[in-house]
């Protein structure tokens, strides 16, 4: 079910209606039934990969505590089935495409043509490492294991953030789980306009600066103008369809009585390659330095050590993304960005990057670092990737420049709110964080007026997936 | 005092929602498209022996004035606009050409593959307001169509466009402006003509000067948009994406099933009420370099019924696929026909129907 349906609409209404006229343990229960319906209405047996992932990882974490002795191995059952069922679903494909270019090299062979296609649940990336979270935890003494077998299932398959995150950590999501939740109507404001600002950036923004994306990425030879406007509008894109999903995500959870982590915070005024993923799939970065990289002994050791646990941790951050090398060079562009700044940081004078005109480009300089990195992730093609970086500017045409900033400008205008919104947070943390409670009331609600008139009048006309669907 | 917090903080939620959802709601002054009586009136006039109706397929195939000299002069009228899909053509050919009362000798509706039954097919959208312009008063037996037709994304998008007629209405003009804002720094010759208007000594010569210069600026409008969409013609598209959309085509279940649902019925039963012969044509999708593709199985099944039941109920069908005459090199973009072959198509399409023509 997707979030951008009447169906959903519908399901969500009775879902609160239902929800808040029962007490705790009943409220747990049935938010878990809506969790299933809700995951399992376009394919029902989507909902037996989620108990197989969420059981492991349940009895594994209690034998870990109860078998200490052998509590390795428990970690390592745990492992092996939640990676072991997402690398089936996941990598398979990926797996033997490269195991037949590889026989291909050697052999006149077709390898294995008929292996069987495998389709790809969705939201199985964030269930799993969600899950796996947790057994981690416990396994690492930062948590006790459940006893609650039917708290433990709603805690990974909660329907609001189980298809595209954010990953909860079981300390966090479980706690709220487990205690007692009043209705508070002096929330709900604030939940509708998450709710709001999550549809409006989705409808209008997304699906709106998509259409120029796909037209660029159907071309056979773009110019480099028009290549770049694309991509252009692939950041615009892929940063309002995802934020829009974790923002109707928290809404709907605020609705329910929980508190969901931020996925986001203004990713594009980032100043450096750490802080990007500071800001950035906030969720899945601290998820993955957590427990690939400070497992892998984070940044101790000499530069190389480190050099190499950053490159295989950001290897991995692009794997899971998707199984294509694409996403695995993006990955790697990430982690070799992150390299070179801090090797900047070392070689350049204490000082240098905070001052005057530095400082003013560093977000700028940040932004087309990672649109450019924008272009690893949306191009799946490699042999259409390396023409792209071989194209020039100067083979371009002046119409096919003029065209390209056409392009621009009206993503730019279609994404403009996001922009709005950097200046509105920073004014909130700065300038008005004194005005009152109803100042920002009234604010939101014109604010929400324009966004429902905006939805009415701009929206793409287009009901499409939300891009991380596909992870 | 909790009590009265409480009370508080709903009264204000309350209030928000009737602001957020209701303040929209007041822009209420549409005004619903007049029918189109001109049409019918022409029909009237020209009282035409055959009439051709259909959408860019039939306008990019057919030249009226071309077939009408191969008839010998007997007069044909054509009623197309680009996109048109069956909920216009049924009402086209109730509220025109049945309505005109000229009883032309046959009525020929141009249709590709399974448009004939997909009644949903653009309904929303611009589209809207052509419907608007083609009914009479309550059309009851088109409601009835799309009621049973219409999922609950639709349903309930009908119901927000009743709740916010103006705003929803003004969609295709807003993002039309949007459009606009974006392309006029560079169609402009001089980037200060955004902001400037011209002015003459008078009021009457300024009034022409602005008129001329809003044509002028609407020429290199609509000029730099054909030159946009020439960057992504179809012919620069990456071939695997050809490759995709066959894949889907040959995927895709075509399903003949829930024909009563459509208006193919309606428009049968309205050609025989008022003793019209109606002609389906189908027209041939573009050729491969190989010559015409071979239609997916399920289409094959698909067509087969639809003809038996266009020929039950009295009328005729003639299907332009596998035509050995309409080359790949007669195609413009997509299925269209260029404008150099239209009239070696009208003739075709003469030579092919003589029996009905005869």
């Amino acid at each position: 079910m997707i979030f951008n349906s009447a169906y959903f609409v519908i399901f969500l209404v009775v879902v609160l209606a239902v929800y808040w006229s029962l007490n705790r343990r009943s409220q747990n229960y049935f938010l878990l039934v809506a969790s299933c319906f809700f995951y399992g209405f376009a394919h029902p047996w989507f909902i037996s990969l989620i108990l197989t992932i969420s059981l492991a990882n349940y009895f594994c974490a209690q034998k870990i505590v109860g078998d200490p002795r052998n509590k390795k191995i428990y970690m390592t059952v745990a492992a092996v089935v939640s990676l072991g069922m997402l690398s089936a679903f996941k990598y398979y494909g990926f797996f033997m495409e490269n195991v037949n270019a590889i026989i291909s090299l050697f052999t006149d062979s077709q390898g294995f043509r008929n292996a069987i296609k495998v389709m790809l649940p969705v939201g199985i990336s964030f269930y799993t490492f969600q899950a796996l979270s947790y057994t981690i935890d416990v396994y690492r003494g930062k948590m006790t294991p459940r006893k609650n077998l039917p708290e433990f299932l709603l805690f990974v398959s909660f329907f609001p953030q189980l298809v595209a995150g954010p990953i909860e950590r079981a300390d966090h999501l479980l706690p709220q789980i487990e205690k007692e939740r009043r209705f508070d109507i002096a929330k709900m404001p604030d939940a509708l306009f998450l709710l709001m600002w999550g549809f409006f950036k989705k409808i209008v923004i997304a699906d709106n600066v998509a259409i120029t994306c796909n037209k660029v990425f159907m071309l056979e030879n773009p110019s480099f103008p028009i290549l770049w406007a694309g991509v252009f509008a692939f950041s615009m894109q892929i940063y309002a369809d995802f934020s829009a999903y974790t923002d109707i995500a928290r809404g709907c959870a605020k609705m329910l009585g929980f508190d969901i982590v931020r996925n986001f915070d203004h990713p594009y005024v980032a100043t450096s390659p750490t802080d990007f993923w500071r800001r950035w799939h906030i969720s899945l970065s601290n998820w993955i330095r957590d427990y690939v990289y400070i497992s892998l002994g984070g940044g101790r050791g000499g530069g190389v050590r480190v050099a190499w646990n950053l490159m295989l941790t950001f290897f991995l951050c692009g794997l899971w993304h998707g199984a294509a090398w694409n996403f695995v060079i993006w990955g790697l562009y990430h982690g070799a960005l992150i390299l070179l700044h801090r090797a900047l940081r070392k070689i350049l004078p204490t000082g240098v990057l905070n001052n005057g005109a530095f400082r003013m480009m560093k977000a700028p300089v940040m932004f087309i670092l990672v649109m450019f990195g924008w272009l690893f992730f949306r191009e799946t093609d490699l042999s259409y990737l390396i023409k792209f970086l071989a194209l020039s500017p100067m083979d371009a045409s002046d119409f096919d420049f003029r065209a390209a900033e056409y392009m621009a400008l009206l993503t730019f205008i279609y994404s403009s709110p996001l922009w709005a919104h950097v200046v509105y947070s920073r004014l909130r943390e700065g300038l008005l964080k004194n005005a009152g409670r109803d100042f920002w009331l009234a604010l939101k609600t014109g604010f929400a007026v324009l966004m429902v008139i905006g939805m009415l009048q701009f929206h793409s006309g287009i009901i499409s997936d939300f891009i991380y669907f596909q992870f | 005092m909790q009590n009265n917090s409480i009370k508080r903080s709903w009264m204000e939620f309350l209030a928000i929602l009737i602001i957020v959802f209701g303040t929209p709601a007041l822009f209420r002054s549409v005004e619903q498209p007049s029918f189109d009586y001109r049409t019918l009136e022409e029909l009237k006039f020209l009282q035409p022996e055959y009439v051709l109706i259909g959408n860019s397929m039939l306008e990019t195939r057919i030249d009226a004035r071309h077939l009408s000299r191969l008839l010998g002069g007997r007069k044909v009228a054509v009623l197309h606009s680009g996109g048109d899909m069956s909920s216009i053509w049924y009402l086209r050919l109730k509220n025109h050409v049945a309505a005109s009362g000229s009883k032309p000798k046959a009525v020929f509706i141009f249709f590709r593959d399974d448009e004939l039954t997909k009644p949903l097919n653009r309904i929303r959208g611009m589209y809207e307001k052509k419907i608007q312009s083609l009914k009479r008063g309550e059309e009851r037996e088109f409601d009835d169509i799309l009621e049973a037709n219409l999922p609950l994304d639709y349903k309930s998008v009908s119901l927000v466009k009743n709740i916010y007629p103006e705003i929803a209405d003004a969609q295709d003009k807003r993002r039309e402006s949007l459009n606009a804002m974006a392309m006029d720094p560079f169609v402009v010759a001089n980037i200060s003509q955004l902001w400037t208007r011209p002015r003459g000594k008078n009021d009457v010569e300024t009034s022409m000067l602005r008129s001329q210069y809003e044509k002028d600026w609407s020429l290199a409008r609509d000029s730099f948009k054909r030159e946009v969409n020439e960057i992504f013609a179809y012919s620069k598209l990456r071939k695997t994406r050809n490759a995709d959309v066959s894949k889907k085509r040959a995927a895709y279940n075509y399903d003949f099933g829930n024909v009563e649902k459509t208006f193919l019925p309606a428009m049968i039963k309205t050609a025989s009420e008022n003793g019209l012969k109606l002609v389906f044509v189908r027209v041939q999708k573009r050729p491969g370099p190989n010559g015409p593709l071979k239609d997916p199985p399920s289409l094959e099944r698909y067509v087969a019924e639809l003809r038996d039941y266009i020929e039950n109920h009295g009328m005729i069908m003639y299907d332009f696929s596998g035509d050995p005459q309409v080359t790949l090199e007669m195609y413009q973009d997509g299925d269209h026909i260029a404008e150099r072959y239209k009239r070696a198509y009208t003739e075709l399409f003469y030579f092919r129907l003589a029996g009905v023509f005869n």
